[in-house]
């Protein structure tokens, strides 16, 4: 049925359908008709097996006491969640005007978790197409290689690789292993006369070369030359053997480079100025990226790897007492993570050996401050490192552990969770109070039954009526604080998650992905909250880079009104379908959410 | 069995099933089961004949959308240059398609056990007595008639010259329009608008099959005035439908 194809094609889930695929789709759906006020289903109804579209006129979902808390207009589906999970009805929803329905059922690509981000939706319209390229393997920006010995001249290198046409050569030392020498490297040790060009190549090589797996996303080789600083990185197969290199020139368009140029000039700075000066091409190319539409997750890693080399640069430039050197500096939260939005505060810690705490405080300070200088924001809720909460040496570091983990109350429970969690060194070992107090704090029983309480009680907003966003409570406010609502949901969820497998390290989406390997949700659920969480992080992102363009300060809450229908809609399964989780695993762990 | 014994059979069960068919007439429009029916014609005399059909379902209120059928007529004129431009099929279009009766084994089977629905429906009755006549079988076929109930759905006085034309009643009730001039397509809009105009109907008290075939039947209402035949539609003058 042609009019039905046409008109599901404009709507997510079906606009990734192929045309074939509608056009079959649409002979199987059936029609109904209810007049304003009919009761269309019931709450605890079972699943009816098939996606409710509305086709025209609105739906309105009811809270618990019969208060509307969501609207579905032409194109929506109602309770998509509900009917891929085959679960019951959570929400009564009744025709808020005479209502035409379509019962669709949804093909088995559509079943599971299938939000996709809106730039995804955004880049088929964008030329540059930057996210099918990131996401292509590395071979295929792969160039040849050519290998010498470590005993070869600089000189035999050298000419061997103007013949090749190539910009690096592999070395081999029987006692370094497999090393890299690239033209820039011998422009700066050899024309400057600093080595002769007469000594061996493995004077000069860097050992070991970075490699990366055949198998590996280009997005993610670029990021891994991003965060090591380095242009080259060696292709080795499955044995380990180097099968190619690529070069930062072919893994990155243009756009694509700017958070390796803005890095470079980080990490060249000689002093304060030149620092402050060179960050000041972060914000930018932070905002080029989100407007081209790159993922906004492989956007946090960038990002998070330029401010870990701003903030390494500040602690190295400000001037400190001797001893005030033996400590390891700490990022915090979402940066921590490195998933960090455009307008994210930069959260802070330190753990130091020896030496004075003034000291300490003094000289985190003036770090913090050159930090801000450089355009950076610190956590204005004062978790920084200038703060003595967050700069202990580590036996208090210890000591503030085995407290919190007594207390068993939820403030205590909060505090560690995020420094046991969510806290990465910027450079260096993670402190060995905090590896401990992962292993003591998942040993620790009752820490652990407050966490799940606690993870599992943060409630997303149910939906959108008109311009106010309607909460669990049926209170309806002004603003959607999409953070709070959307993000913080997912990203404790994964951290209980990562808590319970025992491995702390990596993303919220990384920890998800544990969290399934391990069993702890199901692929399904993994899925779901997967997509939740990019579209999210995607529309608020988006919404942030507008805020700092227009000159305000961004943050993490928006106006409904300021959404599109699209994001709306997004937005609306997103929260639907983390609640829809989160009251999976509360049934399964035997709790109620109330 | 040969085609057409076949044809005769499937004919046969159609008839046969009318008690059933009549029984559907007692029940809430919701729970009884219709066949919404569209034909495209090579014109609307006596002499001309069907060239497509098209027909879904309504069970239990809802329009099921796998039980759509659709099909070619070879007939026996080709159709009509006036008439190609209205539903775009060319006499070539219809060089393979089947012939009558066999051609409309698929409908018979769609149709058997069901009140019919159509909008403007004494065109698609009128060519079924034929098709049925021509196997010496005969009927009364009652249906819904959308066209009729329009007049009342709307507040407006029936004007027994012409009927609402299909798409035009769609738009008014905000509805989406299917392939228009195709039998398939005019099916699937008219199976809407049935939905639609029944649910209203039906809004502040029961509604059984039966009272919509009898909105749909005005000259019938009181057996005041006998169903006019085919022959006498069409020569009365009164056969302009606007689809």
């Amino acid at each position: 049925m042609k009019e039905i194809a046409d008109f599901l094609e404009g709507y997510p889930p079906f606009t990734d359908l192929s045309r074939e695929e509608l056009e079959q789709l649409s002979t199987a759906i059936d029609v109904k008709y209810h007049l304003a006020g009919d009761l269309v289903v019931e709450v605890g109804q079972p699943s009816l097996g098939v996606a409710l579209m509305v086709r025209a006129g609105r739906l309105e979902v009811l809270g618990p006491v019969g208060t509307v808390v969501d609207e579905v207009d032409p194109g929506d589906l109602l309770s998509l969640d509900t009917v891929r999970a085959g679960r019951q009805y959570a929400h009564a929803a009744k025709a808020a005007e005479d209502t035409l329905l379509y019962l669709v059922p949804l093909p088995d690509a559509l079943r599971v978790g299938h939000l996709a981000p809106i730039s995804s939706t955004n880049q088929l319209t964008r030329p540059e197409r930057l996210f099918d390229a990131a996401q292509g393997r590395v071979t295929g920006s792969m160039r040849p290689v050519i290998v010498h010995p470590a005993s070869t001249s600089i000189a035999d290198v050298a000419k061997a690789m103007t013949k090749a046409r190539t910009s690096c050569s592999l070395v081999t030392s029987p006692d370094d292993g497999l090393g890299i020498v690239t033209d820039s490297e011998l422009r700066r040790r050899v024309a400057t006369g600093a080595v002769p060009i007469t000594a061996s190549v493995g004077s000069i090589a860097a050992f070991p070369a970075q490699t990366v797996s055949s198998e590996a996303l280009l997005g993610d080789a670029y990021l891994s030359m991003v965060e090591a600083g380095i242009h080259h990185l060696v292709i080795v197969d499955a044995h380990d053997r180097p099968v190619g290199v690529v070069r930062v020139v072919d893994v990155a368009s243009a756009e694509l480079r700017d958070p390796l140029v803005v890095r470079g000039a980080v990490e060249r700075a000689q002093d304060a100025d030149e620092l402050v000066e060179a960050s000041a091409l972060v914000a930018p190319s932070i905002i080029e990226l989100v407007e081209r539409g790159l993922p906004v997750e492989y956007i946090a890693q960038l990002q998070s790897g330029v401010v870990d080399a701003i903030l390494r640069r500040a602690v190295a430039l400000v001037r400190a007492p001797e001893a005030t050197k033996a400590s390891t500096w700490l990022v915090q939260g979402s940066l921590a993570r490195r998933e960090p939005l455009p307008g994210s505060d930069v959260d802070t810690a330190l753990c130091w050996y020896d030496g004075d705490p003034g000291d300490h405080l003094a000289h985190a300070s003036r770090v913090l401050r050159l930090v801000e200088r450089a355009g950076l924001a610190t956590c204005d809720r004062g978790a920084n490192a200038d703060n003595s909460l967050f700069n202990r040496s580590e036996d208090q570091w210890r000591q503030a552990v085995a407290d919190w983990l007594g207390r068993e109350e939820e403030a205590g429970v909060l505090a560690l969770t995020s420094v046991v969690a969510d806290t990465r060194p910027v450079s260096g070992e993670l402190v060995s109070p905090l590896v401990e107090a992962v292993s003591a704090a998942v040993a620790h029983e009752a820490f652990m039954g407050v966490l799940t309480r606690h993870t599992l009680s943060r409630r997303t907003p149910l939906g959108f009526v008109r311009d106010f966003v309607v909460h669990q409570s049926g209170e309806h406010r002004g603003q959607l604080d999409l953070k709070k609502g959307g993000l913080l949901p997912v990203s404790a969820l994964a951290r209980w998650l990562a808590l319970r497998t025992g491995d702390v390290s990596g993303s919220t989406l990384e920890r998800l992905d544990r969290g399934a390997d391990a069993g702890l949700i199901t692929g399904d659920e993994r899925d779901m909250l997967v997509g939740a969480y990019k579209v999210a992080l995607t529309v608020l992102a988006e919404h942030q880079v507008r805020a700092i363009k227009a000159g305000n300060k961004p943050s993490g809450f928006l106006r409904p009104d300021q959404l599109d229908p699209l994001e709306r809609r997004q937005l609306r399964e997103a929260f639907r379908a983390i609640d829809s989780v989160q009251s999976a695993l509360a049934a399964a762990l035997g709790l109620s959410r109330l | 069995m040969t085609p057409a014994a076949v044809s005769s059979s499937i004919m046969s069960t159609f008839v046969d099933s009318q008690s059933e068919t009549c029984a559907q007439l007692d029940l809430p429009w919701d729970r009884a089961r219709l066949a919404v029916l569209d034909f495209e014609t090579t014109g609307l005399s006596a002499d001309d004949a069907i060239i497509s059909f098209g027909a879904v379902h309504v069970d239990a209120g809802r329009v099921v959308g796998r039980s759509s059928v659709y099909g070619l007529v070879r007939p026996v004129v080709p159709p009509s240059p006036e008439s190609v431009q209205v539903h775009a099929i060319r006499p070539c279009d219809l060089e393979n398609a089947p012939s009558l009766p066999e051609a409309l084994d698929p409908l018979f089977v769609a149709l058997t056990g069901r009140v019919l629905v159509a909008h403007a429906a004494w065109v698609e009755t009128g060519f079924l007595d034929r098709a049925l006549l021509s196997r010496g079988l005969a009927v009364d076929l009652p249906a819904v008639d959308t066209a009729e109930l329009a007049w009342t759905h709307f507040g407006l006085p029936r004007d027994p010259r012409r009927s609402p034309g299909l798409e035009t009643v769609a738009t008014r009730l905000g509805l989406p329009i299917f392939t228009p001039h195709h039998a398939l397509g005019d099916a699937w809009t008219t199976a809407l608008v049935f939905l639609v105009m029944a649910r209203h109907r039906a809004k502040d008290r029961p509604l059984l099959l039966k009272d919509l075939v009898a909105a749909s039947n005005p000259d019938r209402r009181g057996g005041a005035e006998p169903r006019r035949s085919w022959r006498s539609r069409k020569t009365s003058g009164t056969g302009r439908r606007s689809r």
